[in-house]
């Protein structure tokens, strides 16, 4: 053997090494990765709603009934959905990683329990938004544990916070606590979150969250999974003897398709989740169009009040323009603005518009006796109420005086009023279907 | 008859399309790539067709548009048949040697794929068929802009008319909403269920034009795992799911580009070259972020083919020279650019543009694994001292993820970042394209790494 070859052969015994601790490196790392989120420990944090000093600082969206040792209950406070958030919090770095809820609802029906949307609220800096996830909850009158993995690491949580989005009755609520979960207990947790359908709403299009398993996304797991998979059959493959009969070609026993299908594994259990939860809401979709005229369609996507103001709308004579008031910037004008374009054309300026739409604005004036209407502090316009749903919408119809009237005496000059509005002005191309509110500005 | 108009609609394209594909169809390429790409050829010359007709006309006259093209198919298809009855050329590819028969993995490995795949066009199908898409944000921009152009069958450019160019942004390119405009434009009145019936279609396509196309350049088994994991992207089916927004076809026009400028840097095929040309520019007009996308991968392939194009004839310069000049007189007669004029002057660094963007690619499920997967083939890749195709893959590869995230670090748009909006649906927009290419820039490695176990007993 000349030295030369003994040089090749023992580089090629080094590599081999090398790569063998490459792969017991990415199996043991893998597999460690899998099992910290089921053992680490962490400190645990409760905030028990059993007195009235433990609400200072907090924010409550309700109005409260009372608060005892069995915690606090909430009733809804007008429209806004009932909300409670903690003052002020400095989590310590290690605290446990799943948030749990104790919460019972207080209806009418004693007993009766119903899937409620409940929402975790939380805030990394004081700010006027808030991020949420949410998750279905069937709820009774008796007292519910719902847990959240926390979205975000704990040191960097400002305030927590619960809502129950679609709930008229009143709610009572424990506790909120970080507690320290048994390994048993962690693996119900995780395989709840996992089966926890994920809506596919409007900002669906924008991202996929998927499921947080114990404090976890679910790319924690599956890359995890894919490295110890991998770093296994590519161990396996390299310690058993090559060679011989069964394996002319020297290159192990399938090894390349096993590390191959190791590392495919992971990524069919995402598309089996993904899957799953597409099948879920078409079953949902399906259900909520089925048998329906198209103006319930509507409803049942877009609300009741935008489906109102469709018909009344639709039945304007064509070339009409409409404004849409309201302080959702963007859902029902934009919705509405499909719905009834090209006959009928929504412009942002209410003084040049013929027909003005009003859902659920603040700065809306309509004063039904003069038959004057404003809005944000611009200028009054003479109009005549065509059609009522509610106090807070109806319809109005502009009349051909008042400051607005030389405005729209040329249905060009509105538009292109309308045009300028869009263009110059970023606010006025609000969208709000991210998570947060106040988002504003012309998507990419 | 309206169903039957709103079925030629879909049909009478894309068999122009096939059969374009399949004029310059390779010994090897088998009928899914012409099925695919035959669906995205068809659709950017309908759009090409129906923008001219708009401009010329001021109307789009859809049923001669349709029966133009159809007489065209038919014809093209009668030449087809005629040349395929004279006996083979010689193969433009030396054909590897293909595994002969499959391992009980890659047998398993097939049959969980085309499972899934058919549970999603299933699940997919009854969507489209059952659910419109009326309460989707697409609706502001894309669908309202087909919604305009199909019912007024015009397409208005005077700037003060409330619905100049579909009216909403008008800024936003047209080649999208005029593919959504086509079927309610020929059936005589707007319906959801048509008009977003491309996405379907391209999603189809797109799985097709993966499998065909890798299929033609390796092994049949990794063209179906690139598609499967083209297909099985979360964010891209939502995509499909959800339809209106024009991300999806930007990814399916960039993956098309790519693959017929991976197959000419194979092949020398001048026709491949076209038919990239055309994707790239198709790609530029569907939306705002198009150049970008497209002008990487011109530079990509640039940088590593110059060579190949110096020993070109005249004759092909002159040729490719006039497509170019056509091209980008097209381009800038159909694509207002000010918006990202506008974005180039206002360039600055944002630093917190960082963190959504790990957990966009990184952390949550839009992508699934995809991006850790890309990241370690990008490192595997370079490891190996990359050569030919396998340089384009990286080039391209890490010129699209710089330029996406460079939208977010560098420009306002890091707002919609910092909101959590749009980072995964503009990373979306390379991301079949670049899986497809990262797979052909490893093709003799995974074909080898397959058939290894093929030829274990």
């Amino acid at each position: 053997v000349s030295p030369g070859q003994t040089t090749a052969l023992s580089r090629k015994s080094v590599s081999r090494t090398l790569a063998r601790l490459i792969l017991a490196g990415s199996a043991l790392g893998g597999l460690a990765a899998l099992i910290v989120p089921f053992v680490r420990s962490g400190s645990p944090w409760q905030w028990q709603l059993s007195h009235p000093e433990a609400l200072i600082g907090a924010i409550i969206n309700a109005e409260l009934v009372r608060i005892d040792s069995g915690g606090v209950v909430l009733r809804p406070s007008g429209e806004r959905p009932i909300s409670l958030i903690t003052p002020p919090l400095r989590l310590a770095e290690k605290s446990n990683r799943t948030l749990r809820i104790r919460a019972a609802v207080l209806d009418e029906q004693a007993g009766a329990v119903r899937a409620r949307m409940v929402r975790l609220l939380w805030q990394e800096e004081d700010a006027a938004e808030y991020r949420f996830l949410q998750q279905e909850v069937a709820i009774g009158a008796k007292e519910t544990d719902i847990d959240f993995s926390l979205p975000a690491a704990p040191e960097r949580i400002h305030r927590l916070g619960v809502q129950f989005a679609d709930l008229r009755d009143p709610v009572r609520i424990g506790f909120l606590s970080l507690p320290a979960l048994s390994p048993g207990e962690r693996v119900g947790v995780l395989l709840r979150e996992f089966a926890a359908p994920e809506p596919i709403v409007n900002h669906s299009v924008n991202f996929v969250r998927g499921p947080l398993m114990l404090g976890h996304a679910l790319n924690y797991y599956l890359v995890a999974l894919a490295c110890t998979g991998i770093g296994a059959c590519g161990l396996l493959a390299a310690l058993r003897p090559t060679g011989g009969a069964r394996d002319p070609a020297g290159v192990g026993h399938s090894a390349p398709l096993a590390c191959l299908a190791a590392a495919l594994a992971p990524w069919f259990l995402m598309d089996g989740w993904a899957t799953w939860n597409l099948s879920r809401q078409l079953r949902a979709d399906v259900a909520a169009m089925k048998g329906r005229s198209w103006i319930e369609q509507i409803a049942a996507m877009n609300g009741p009040e935008i489906a109102w103001a469709f018909e009344r709308l639709l039945a304007a004579p064509a070339g009409s323009t409409f404004a849409v008031i309201s302080d959702d910037r963007f859902a029902p004008a934009h919705r509405l603005a499909y719905l009834l374009a090209p006959a009928r054309t929504r412009i942002d300026d209410y003084g040049a518009a013929s027909l003005i739409l009003v859902i659920r604005s603040g700065e809306a004036a309509y004063d039904a006796r003069r038959g004057r209407f404003s809005a944000a502090g611009g200028s009054e316009v003479a109009v005549e109420l065509v059609a009522r749903l509610s106090d807070a919408v109806f319809l109005l119809k502009r009349h051909a005086e008042g400051p607005g009237a030389e405005r729209s005496r040329d249905r060009r000059e509105g538009v292109s009023a309308w045009r300028r509005a869009r263009e110059d002005s970023p606010a006025s191309r609000s969208s709000g279907k991210s998570l947060r509110t106040g988002d504003e500005g012309a998507p990419p | 008859m309206t169903a039957i108009l709103a079925v030629s609609a879909i049909l009478v394209p894309w068999s122009a399309g096939m059969a374009l594909v399949a004029w310059f169809k390779d010994e090897r390429d088998g009928p899914l790539l012409i099925i695919g790409a035959g669906w995205m050829l068809g659709q950017v010359l309908l759009a090409f067709l129906l923008s001219a007709t708009f401009v010329v006309t001021g109307t789009g006259h859809a049923g001669v548009l349709l029966g133009l093209i159809a007489l065209f198919s038919g014809l093209a298809w009668l030449r087809l048949l005629r040349r395929w009855r004279r006996p083979r050329s010689e193969r433009w590819f030396t054909a590897g040697a293909r595994p002969a028969g499959g391992s009980r993995i890659a047998v398993i490995l097939l049959v969980l794929i085309a499972a899934s795949l058919i549970a999603k066009l299933g699940i997919l199908t009854a969507d489209h068929a059952l659910v419109p898409s009326r309460c989707d944000d697409a609706i502001s921009i894309w669908l309202f802009k087909a919604k305009v152009i199909a019912t007024l069958d015009a397409l208005p450019r005077d700037r003060v008319d409330p619905y100049y160019l579909g009216g909403s942004f008008a800024n936003y390119p047209l080649m999208v909403p005029l593919l959504a405009a086509w079927a309610p434009l020929l059936a005589g009145g707007w319906s959801e269920y048509t008009a977003t019936a491309p996405w379907l279609f391209f999603y189809l396509s797109l799985i097709l034009l993966v499998a065909g196309g890798l299929r033609s350049w390796s092994a049949p088994l990794p063209g179906w795992i690139a598609a499967y994991l083209v297909a099985s992207l979360p964010l891209l089916v939502n995509h499909v799911y959800r339809p209106g927004y024009a991300d999806l076809i930007v990814a399916c026009l960039l993956a098309a580009a790519a693959l017929y400028l991976m197959r000419w840097r194979a092949t020398a095929h001048f026709p491949d070259l076209l038919v990239a040309g055309v994707f790239l520019v198709a790609t530029t007009c569907s939306k705002r972020e198009g150049i970008g996308l497209a002008a990487v991968a011109g530079c990509a392939f640039l940088a590593t083919s110059w060579r190949r194009l110096l020993g070109w004839p005249p004759g092909r310069y002159l040729a490719g020279g006039l497509f170019l000049l056509l091209a980008v007189g097209f381009v800038r007669q159909a694509v207002d650019f000010s918006d990202q004029a506008a974005a180039l002057r206002t360039i600055g660094y944002q630093p917190g543009a960082w963190s959504p963007l790990g957990r966009h690619l990184f952390e949550w499920a839009s992508f699934g694994p995809a991006w850790w997967a890309v990241g370690a083939g990008l490192v595997l890749l370079l490891l190996r001292r990359p050569r030919g195709a396998e340089v384009f893959g990286v080039l391209t590869t890490l010129g699209w993820v710089i330029f996406v995230a460079s939208i977010f670090l560098l420009t306002p748009q890091a707002r919609f970042a910092l909101n959590d909006q749009t980072p995964s649906r503009l990373f979306l927009q390379a991301a079949p394209a670049i899986i497809l290419t990262l797979f052909m820039a490893a093709g003799a490695r995974l074909q080898a790494w397959t058939a290894m176990s093929h030829r274990n007993p």
